[in-house]
Formats: C-alpha cells, structure tokens, sequence
C-alpha cells in the first residue's frame, strides 16, 4: 500500500539533472542510435520491400495477402493445416476446398515467378478422359504443379488435371499429403486406368525419376519414355494422348550433381546438388525465376486401334515413340523461338 | 484327420437332404462367439429357409436359439480337425462359416498362432474330410498389407503381403492360404474369403474400435493416409449374402468413400499425439512389450500407408451394396459413443 502522506523516512526519487551518476548515462553518446542514415528503421525496410515487389510483383502477393485479412489468411491456414471432418475427399484424396485454399499462391507463382506462357490448351477436352505426356524437368517435380495450375487457370471448363506423381515424392513426410489432398496419385497401372476410367484427364511424365533427375548438360534431352506403360495405358481406356512440353523448368533448378550414398537410408532417389542447394540449405530449393512455356500439341487418337493392341508390342513401342518425337519437336520449336532464359 | 470311411458314409447319407434344402439350410459357424459369429446365428435363427445351425466355440453364443447346436471345440487343440469333422457329417452340414479369428493382436503370439494359422489348417482338414459344399472365411484387407508401392485401390488380385512383423496379420495371411489351398485341392468345394475393411459399429469391438475409443490417438508426422471402415451392419449383410449364396474366390468387402486419417481424428474430436516414425515405433514397440498400450510399433505402417481396397468384385457379383459409408458408419460408431448406446452384449444389438 502506498500512503498518500509522503514519508520522510523512505529516500526521495532521484532528480535526473542533479544526480550525478544518472547525468553521465544522459550524456552518453546517442549519435550511433540517431545517425541520419537510418538503416534499420521501418520506413526504410518498408520501401526496399516495395521496391523490390516492383520488381517481381511481389506487390500483387501483397495485395492478395492484403485483400484476404489477416482473419481470412489465419483461417485458410487452418484450413490447410488442420483438415476438418466434415470435408468430402474424392475416391483419390482430392480436397478440393484445400486446392481452393492454395490456389492463390500457387497462381502467384505461376503469373510472377515463372510468368508461364500457354499455347494449345484447346487440345485439352472440355470433358472425357485424356492423357497428357510431358517431358519431365527441374530437380524438385514443380513442374506438375504447374501443369495443373496453367490448365485450370487456363482452360475454358477450369479441368483439374490429376498429375501422377513418382514413389517416393507421394511418400516424402507431409509433401506427400499435400500432393493427395490437391490431387495428385501415386504413379501406377492400377491408379492410371482407375482414374481415366473415371473420365478424369491425367497427366503424366513417362521419363520418370531419370527425367527430373538428368543433369544440366543433358537438359532438354528426352530420356527414354519407360516401357510404354503410358501408352498402354492410352490404349487400353481408349484415352486421347496429349503431348506436352515445359520449356523453362530446366534452368529453374539446374542439377549439376548427385549425391547417391546419403539418399538412399532417406528413401529418396538421390540428394540434389543445385548451384543454391546443399550450401544455402533448405533456401536452395527455391527455383530460379526463369520464364517457362507450356505448350500443348495436337492430340494422337489412339482410340480405333481398340484395347487388344495393347498386347502388339511393335505398336505400343512405335507409338511410345511417336509420342516421345511429337513432345521432342514441341520442345525444340519452343526453345529455337527463346531469345533468354530469364526473360523468355 | 478323419479316415477315409467317414468321408464316403458323409457323402451317401447327405445325396437325399443336399437335395431337399438348398445351400446354405445347415449351417456350422466357428468361432460363434465372435460378433460375426453371434450376429449370423441370430440371422439364420430368422431366416425360414435355414434348418440347423452347427455353433462351435469354447462357448455358447448368446443368441443361439432353438436351431442352435452348440457344440464345444478348441480350434488350439491337436485333435480338432477330427472332431470337427465327426461333427459336420453328423449333422449334415453343407455350408461351413469360418470366423474365428481374433480381434486384437495377442501378447501371446504363439496361442494366436496355433488358433488363426494352424486352426484354419484344422478348419480346413475337417472341411475336406466332411466333404462341406461351401467354406465361408471371414478376413480383412489388412491381409494386403500397409506398403508404399499399394495403388490406391487393392483389388483381389494382388499379392497378400501382409505386414511381417505383425503376428496378428500374418496369422490371418496364412489363414488365406489354407484356404487357397483348399480350393486348390478340392474343386467340389466353394471356397469364399471376405476380406472386411476395418470394421466399426455400436456393438463391434476389436483393435480398430478400441483405438477409436481413446480420447488421443497417435499420429505420424507427415503422414496421412486414405483409411476405409465398414459398418458392422454392412458386414453382416455381406457375409449373409455369401452364405445364400455360390461365390466363389476372394471378395473386397469396403464401402464407399474415404477419410483422411486426420480427418477420422476431427470427426472424433480425437486429440492428436503427433510423434516423427522414428520415435514413434520404438516407444510403441516397448509400450506394448509392458502391456500398456494395444498394438506393436510395426503395426503403425497401417497409419503411414493406405491399405484402402476396391469393392467393384463383390458389388457386381455378389451383389453386395454398403448402406453406410466411410464417413457415415465412423459416424454411427462416434454416435453411439457419445450416447452411450453401445450396447452391452449382442443379445441387446439384434
């Protein structure tokens, strides 16, 4: 209890002009704390920040962020975070709410980061099964995502593309759940023709871990397209076949090593050594901004050839082929019109 | 096993009453005890076109009723092919109901051994030697195995691959085998396995509604598999079904849709215990061996990997139609928790 009365006995409250032990802290130099060069101040952090998001629209990621609230944006994590019960998931695992959920960002990635360029997305039915082949690129399987991204974004029916994704990605700790919940499935026979019997349109990369796992020197190369299981695939759930081509992917993480003997106790295929990867850590992960083209082709009817060539295997490998030519020459128009790599 | 004298005098004195009642008029149940086992009794005990029921068990199931024999046998003990067999002629039976499978895993794995693995051999010899019309095996999709390389769906034809170092589900792999090779040597025998998702119900117990029963329940870190669970009503309508009726081979029992894991636990309003795998299975593993907890650190792949099976076999030939789905028979079996309407024994649920 403090009496209003003052009490003689208890010492007074030191006068900070008159003491002398506090003058000398108030004389202390305090030029270091008030120089004109303000370097940490807000306002400074503040307007390099928008001067870099003038840069890559950084701006428009702001305003996204900006336009949701800080409510909204808490109550998306949340819902990315922790599923809620009552969400229906499709037989494969699609959440569509989740996809929703994400979509912003991931559009963000693909409007400013990788400024992707789409051609042919016509090729692509407005309903029906189809498969779409691509060649396979970039370290870490982005790619895909943005596949996905570009025809919904793109699309005049918004299809979401259900994108096979290799072993080991589908079971990595919690980017195999993400991939699920935004529809991926995990590369197999069975999944494949469930789901074109489905009539979903698939999107596949026949090249596998040996595509996103090619080294820099040899980008651009197609690797050979498994043992046509996509085609027999094609073939057996009368699937149109839809080449496609990344072009862009290959400089957005540029692999110029592997390393072998510590990936495999990890179960992964390998460990990737990137011109950021093993020295910056988890950042090196982040892709170049490199500009990326997505160019669809005209689609190969392999529908009147029936179910029963699936067993011809002279077919299947001529047309295993034909499909790795047609994703070939896409490639290489694309990258003989390219002028840069930065700025397409 | 049962001499040869036997088996020809059980075929002689069945020709005239095989004809008389079509499959599936005299019953005999294993494990009648087992829900399946009591919830099947109480139905035929119903059904007009069923004339005897054979209930064997080391005890009588509470919903026998005037149809009901009931007679005794130990599937751990050396001699039970043989006095299976003595019984199933005696009685005339056509259609054979296999259930007694345990539904949790056992500290003592060498008597669960015995009961699932070689009790089926048992089963299995008495089948033959009374020279049964039909063998009916109840089993579960856990039989296929949590694997990072399953396809999404399961279907009949794959590989039954088990979890090695679970005893519990390699007692029911090698159940399955007996009955392969049963079907394989005896081609006037019908042989149906019913490979049940998780099943969950008011009434049902096993591992699966014990773990469901806890208010927090493990998670894996950064896994979150697709789960299936079928309402206990919906696996007896199943297994009726393939009683009445001839289908021969395997059957994936499920129903229709799936959950995420995470999502089971909301649905619960579980507490989720996030722990990384590494951690986890160890402390499970030395949990179990203390007797504290209800399964072995291995049997977490079934919460690390999806083992969620595909039904178009028994929906297209046999007819089978699930009336709950994943959701709503977790629902049911929340529900009843939550009410408090589990009821106390079987007697009550049917």
């Amino acid at each position: 209890m403090v009496s209003p009365v003052e009490d003689p006995s208890q010492p007074k409250p030191r006068d900070r002009a008159r003491d002398p032990e506090l003058a000398d802290l108030t004389d202390a130099p305090f030029e270091l704390f008030e120089s004109e060069r303000d370097v940490l101040s807000l306002r400074a952090i503040g307007e390099a920040l928008q001067a870099a998001g003038r840069m890559t629209g950084l701006d428009e990621l702001v305003r996204i962020l900006d336009e949701m609230g800080a409510a909204k944006v808490r109550a998306a994590l949340s819902r990315i975070l922790f599923q809620p019960a009552e969400r229906v998931v499709d037989p494969f695992g699609l959440d569509v709410e989740f996809y929703e959920a994400v979509f912003p960002l991931v559009r963000w990635i693909h409007d400013h980061w990788f400024r992707i360029e789409t051609t042919g997305i016509e090729h692509i039915p407005d309903a029906g099964r189809a498969l779409i082949v691509a060649n396979h690129s970039g370290t870490i399987p982005i790619d895909g995502l943005m596949v996905v991204t570009t025809a919904h974004l793109n699309h005049a029916q918004g299809r979401r593309l259900r994108a096979l994704v290799e072993n080991f990605v589908y079971h990595m700790p919690w980017v195999g759940a993400l991939f699920a919940r935004g529809g991926a499935v995990r590369a197999c026979q069975e999944n494949a023709t469930a789901l074109l019997e489905a009539d979903e349109a698939v999107l596949v990369f026949p090249e596998g871990v040996k595509g996103i796992g090619k080294l820099y020197k040899k980008r651009y190369r197609l690797q050979r397209f498994g043992r046509g299981g996509a085609i027999k695939l094609a073939l057996s759930t009368g699937s149109p076949i839809i080449p496609c081509s990344i072009v862009g992917a290959e400089e957005a993480m540029p692999l110029i090593g592997k390393v072998s003997w510590l990936a495999r106790p990890l179960g992964i295929p390998y460990i990737p050594v990137t011109p950021l990867m093993p020295f910056l850590g988890p950042l090196g992960l982040i892709p170049f901004p490199t500009k990326w083209f997505i160019d669809f082709g005209e689609p190969i009817e392999v529908g009147e050839l029936g179910p029963d060539a699936v067993h011809d295997r002279v077919l299947v490998n001529r047309l295993n082929e034909r499909v790795r030519r047609e994703v070939q020459s896409l490639i290489d128009k694309r990258l003989a019109a390219r002028k840069s790599v930065i700025f397409g | 096993m049962s001499t040869p004298v036997e088996k020809r005098g059980a075929k002689g004195s069945r020709a005239t009453r095989r004809e008389a009642a079509p499959t599936g008029a005299r019953v005999a149940v294993t494990g009648a005890c087992t829900y399946l086992g009591q919830r099947l009794i109480a139905a035929l005990e119903r059904d007009p076109a069923c004339e005897h029921i054979v209930a064997l068990d080391i005890a009588r199931p509470l919903t026998a009723r005037t149809k009901t024999r009931f007679v005794r046998l130990d599937l751990t003990r050396p001699d039970a092919d043989e006095t299976m067999a003595r019984t199933l002629v005696a009685d005339g039976v056509q259609t054979l109901c296999h259930l007694a499978f345990l539904g949790f895993p056992s500290h003592s794995g060498a008597w669960a051994h015995e009961l699932e693995a070689i009790g089926s051999l048992y089963v299995m010899n008495a089948a033959a030697a009374a020279s049964v019309d039909k063998v009916v095996m109840s089993s579960t999709t856990m039989v296929y195995g949590p694997y990072p390389d399953n396809p999404n769906y399961l279907t009949e034809k794959h590989a039954l691959r088990g979890l090695r170092a679970s005893r519990w589900v390699s007692d029911k792999v090698g159940a399955e085998h007996e009955l392969a090779r049963l079907a394989k040597e005896r081609s006037d025998i019908t042989t149906t396995a019913l490979r049940f998702a998780p099943v969950v119900g008011p009434a049902h117990k096993s591992l699966i509604t014990r773990i469901l029963r806890r208010p927090a329940m493990l998670r894996l870190m950064g896994f979150d598999p697709l789960m299936q669970f079928l309402h206990e009503e919906d696996a007896v309508a199943a297994l009726l079904l393939a009683v009445r009726g001839h289908h021969p081979g395997a059957y994936n029992i499920v129903p229709d849709g799936v959950m995420y894991y995470s999502q089971v636990l909301k649905l619960g309003g579980k507490l989720p215990l996030p722990l990384p795998r590494i951690l986890a299975a160890p402390v499970a593993t030395t949990l179990w061996n203390l007797e504290l907890v209800d399964m072995p650190g291995r049997f977490l792949d079934f919460f690390r990997y999806s083992f969620c099976a595909d039904g178009t076999r028994a929906r297209e030939s046999m007819g089978f139609a699930p009336r709950y789905s994943t959701r709503q028979a977790l629902q049911a079996f929340f529900d009843a928790r939550r009410a408090g309407t589990t009821p106390r024994d079987l007697t009550e649920a049917v």
